[in-house]
């Protein structure tokens, strides 16, 4: 249980799971901080100059985040934007409202390894992603004002995907255009970006930390704090919890399951999942281009 | 155009979404968008008319609410209601203020809400089965009614919460109970049909469904449809709901006839369910899909063989003329089914796609019946949990079977597609719109084979769904499908092909089409 001074909040729960990256906030020397915002099951916590997502076991491991359990609904503990936060060894202190008890809390690593690619091989498995996302297309949103951001997106991404596969200077550059571009809390552009450095650490691709680390720092000013904050997670090789299970998915499981864990990961928020698949289907693609002409023979490169 | 920025503002993806939807439903709204202000974001709203380029100030944390209407007046109450539903909804107000939302928090628990709705008969609990028991038994403790959507409650649990409901004279609708119509109110996934005397017992939501709406489609309405959960005809469960809804709809004064949906329970439970219409003072119209029919009628109730015949049925017992479905152009519908049974190799087969279990049941039965056994056709329900793990219901969300759609397309075995498009509360806004782009894939890709691919289907619904039943039709016909107005005449369509394909003479509904 934790100790507080008077007054005792109205709630009080447990994490059950925190990212090991947001552990050394939890210490003798209190933070103080303020509710970003309060979502539907979820909040988000400025905390110095770092956020934290509380959010409920379903949303997975989140690299700046606490799990509490099965069920979470901030609003209706009577937590509003601007309450103030208190964090120290003990857990999360919310107004007078809710107290999150982090001392039993497992830890969790959201940093992201190398996968091996399994059997059939990444050209097979890119293209039964490349198949599921046909399906479903809602990246940048599909309807109404939105479709001014896929018509503006749409050469934007196309450039991008042929700077990765020619392996071009400019990437990042390129790239740096989807920052802040696009609907959502986290604009369609970033969750592109973040999905396509994640695949490309999945890969061991080398540029992954260089891309990421150059968009994290274009995004600090160009788009919104939850957003820049993914970006710095994805420049540490940190990854939400989803993203470790699509990718160890798509490159390493069962390729008749593919389609359905795209369409799973695909169905988070409103366009979040579809834009993050797409940016994984950017790096699937690219890789598999690369790998393409490794597997010729000598004559055939010759000729070709 | 106009432009509000709301500072500090964060909301979550789905939420902005629908408050846009929202404001371009509004009178002399053309287009409405709520975004982040990010210099990407405004750059775009700019060149989209949507926002001016004074928009100097704000910062990527703010939120843009922008709108380009017909006239200053249209655009100024559609940024005023912009803002309502902003600080309307539970989650606080738009700007990052004090935190002292003067809001009051929504009740959290079953006590709180129960003060503020006193006089409340029923709870409508959904949350993960792991909680579900102890929030149904707190329901009945209290005297509430409980309809439960939640799954993945033991089979123990449930008989529990059963037998205090029938010992406080309570209804427990459920466990993965996902319909229901209660005093006209719909529950889960229902369809919006009128009211009217004919009540619905039902261990089958589409079932349900499909029944209801062909009620409203002949004419006359319903009292209630109760839903008793997939397991309530099991022999542990014993049919408690099911026993116990009968007993209401007997009762009740608003019913004047009374039908019973499932498919065949075990004997014991059977028996249980007919001795108690027997002699019931109501006409009770019993469809047990593939069940007994003379046990049936020998408890003085009338057996239908079909989720329409019981509508029929029980339409003409409530003393109503039933009226024609002619919905549908069953001419064009026939020389398209006539013309495609002669395009098809004689051994070709039916895949059947359903959203729903109950209906992909009647499906199953009705092509068995016609076509005999020792054949190779699927009827797949997608809505079955091998399919809905970790993903929303095919009523919701029809990506997985769209797939599936255009994966027939490449089958050289599949001459059929046989399909049903649920509407109603809860379903996808347009589930015809969302489907129709993999029908014509599908097709598509079966013409570039040289094959031909023949598209049946039915909608269940009504023309007072969200989704428009003329609508959904319109838009079905559009792809090339060839409705019938209810899924049974569907099926028999789909066998009819089959027949005439297998048998080389075209002949349809008995007659015989010139070749």
């Amino acid at each position: 249980m934790i100790a507080r001074p008077a007054p005792v909040p109205a709630v009080v729960i447990r994490a059950s799971r925190m990212s090991a990256r947001i552990g050394a906030m939890f210490g003798p020397a209190a933070t103080s901080g303020t509710v970003l915002a309060c979502h539907r099951s979820a909040l988000t916590l400025l905390l110095g100059d770092d956020l934290v997502t509380v959010a409920p076991d379903a949303a997975g491991g989140l690299p700046d985040g606490l799990n509490v359990g099965a069920i979470f609904a901030p609003a209706t503990l009577g937590i509003r934007p601007g309450m103030p936060v208190v964090a120290d060894q003990h857990g999360l202190l919310i107004g007078a409202a809710l107290a999150i008890d982090v001392t039993a809390a497992a830890r969790w690593s959201p940093v992201l390894r190398h996968v091996p690619v399994a059997a059939p091989g990444l050209p097979v498995r890119a293209s039964a992603v490349r198949a599921a996302v046909a399906l479903d297309d809602r990246a940048f949103g599909v309807d109404g004002p939105t479709s001014s951001f896929r018509a503006v997106a749409a050469p934007l991404v196309r450039d991008l995907a042929a700077a990765l596969g020619e392996a071009s200077p400019d990437t990042a550059a390129i790239g740096a255009r989807l920052i802040g571009l696009g609907p959502g809390l986290t604009p369609s552009g970033d969750d592109v970006l973040v999905g396509l450095v994640a695949a490309l650490f999945a890969l061991g691709d080398t540029r992954a930390a260089i891309l990421a680390g150059t968009w994290a720092t274009c995004a600090a000013t160009r788009t919104t704090p939850v957003a820049a904050s993914f970006h710095r997670h994805a420049a540490a090789g940190d990854f939400a919890e989803r993203l470790h299970d699509l990718l160890g998915a798509v490159l390493a499981g069962p390729p008749e399951r593919i389609a359905g864990s795209v369409h799973r990961a695909a169905a988070w928020g409103a366009t979040s999942g579809a834009d993050t698949v797409l940016g994984v289907l950017l790096a699937l693609r690219a890789a598999a281009t690369a790998e393409a002409p490794r597997q010729m023979q000598p004559d055939e490169r010759t000729a070709a | 155009m106009r432009s509000a920025v709301y500072p500090n503002s964060y909301r979550d993806s789905v939420e902005l979404m629908g408050i846009a939807a929202e404001l371009e439903r509004l009178p002399g709204i053309a287009r409405a968008g709520l975004v982040m202000a990010t210099p990407a974001n405004l750059a775009v709203l700019v060149e989209a008319g949507l926002a001016d380029a004074a928009t100097d100030g704000v910062r990527p944390s703010d939120m843009i609410v922008a709108v380009a209407a017909r006239d200053a007046e249209a655009a100024t109450a559609a940024l005023a209601r912009a803002g309502e539903l902003l600080t309307m909804d539970a989650s606080g107000g738009g700007g990052g203020g004090s935190g002292e939302g003067t809001q009051e928090p929504l009740p959290s628990t079953l006590r709180e809400g129960l003060r503020q709705l006193p006089d409340a008969n029923l709870a409508l609990i959904s949350t993960p089965g792991t909680y579900a028991t102890a929030e149904a038994l707190k329901a009945l403790k209290h005297g509430l009614n409980v309809f439960l959507f939640s799954d993945n409650v033991s089979v123990d649990d449930e008989i529990q919460l059963k037998g205090l409901a029938a010992e406080r004279g309570l209804l427990v609708m459920g466990p993965d109970c996902g319909t229901a119509i209660v005093g006209g109110i719909p529950l889960g996934f229902a369809n919006a049909v009128r009211r009217g005397p004919i009540g619905i017992a039902a261990a089958s939501g589409t079932g349900l469904q499909q029944v209801s709406t062909l009620v409203h489609r002949f004419g006359s309405g319903i009292s209630h449809a109760l839903g008793t959960g997939g397991r309530d005809l099991d022999e542990r469960v014993g049919g408690s709901t099911m026993l116990a809804a009968i007993r209401l709809l007997l009762d009740d004064p608003s019913t004047t006839v009374v039908v019973l949906i499932s498919k065949p329970p075990s004997a014991r439970v059977t028996a249980a369910i007919l001795d108690a219409v027997r002699n019931a003072s109501k006409p009770v119209v019993v469809t047990f899909l593939g069940g007994d029919s003379a046990a049936i009628r020998a408890a003085g109730a009338h057996p239908a063989a079909t989720f329409e015949d019981a509508a029929r049925i029980a339409t003409r017992f409530a003393g109503l003329p039933v009226a024609a479905l002619d919905a549908t152009d069953d001419a064009a519908t026939d020389a398209l089914a006539a013309a495609a049974a002669r395009r098809l190799h004689p051994d070709t087969t039916v895949l059947g796609l359903f959203s729903g279990g109950s209906l992909a049941g009647e499906a199953k039965l009705v092509l068995s019946a016609a076509l005999g056994p020792d054949r190779h056709d699927r009827i797949i329900d997608l809505g079955d949990d091998e399919y809905t793990v970790g993903r929303p219901h095919p009523m919701i969300d029809p990506r997985l079977r769209n797939e599936h759609i255009v994966a027939a397309g490449d089958d050289p075995s599949v001459g059929i597609l046989l399909l049903d498009v649920v509407l109603g509360y809860g379903s996808n806004a347009d589930p015809a719109g969302a489907m129709a782009p993999a029908i014509r894939e599908a097709m598509a890709r079966a013409a570039a084979a040289g094959r031909h691919l023949v598209v049946v289907g039915s909608v269940v619904g009504t023309d007072e769904d969200p989704q428009g039943l003329e609508r959904q039709e319109r838009a079905l016909e559009q792809a090339g499908v060839a409705l019938e107005a209810s899924n049974a005449r569907a099926a028999r369509l789909a066998a009819a092909i089959v027949d005439a394909a297998r048998s080389g003479k075209p002949s349809w509904h008995g007659q015989t089409v010139a070749s």
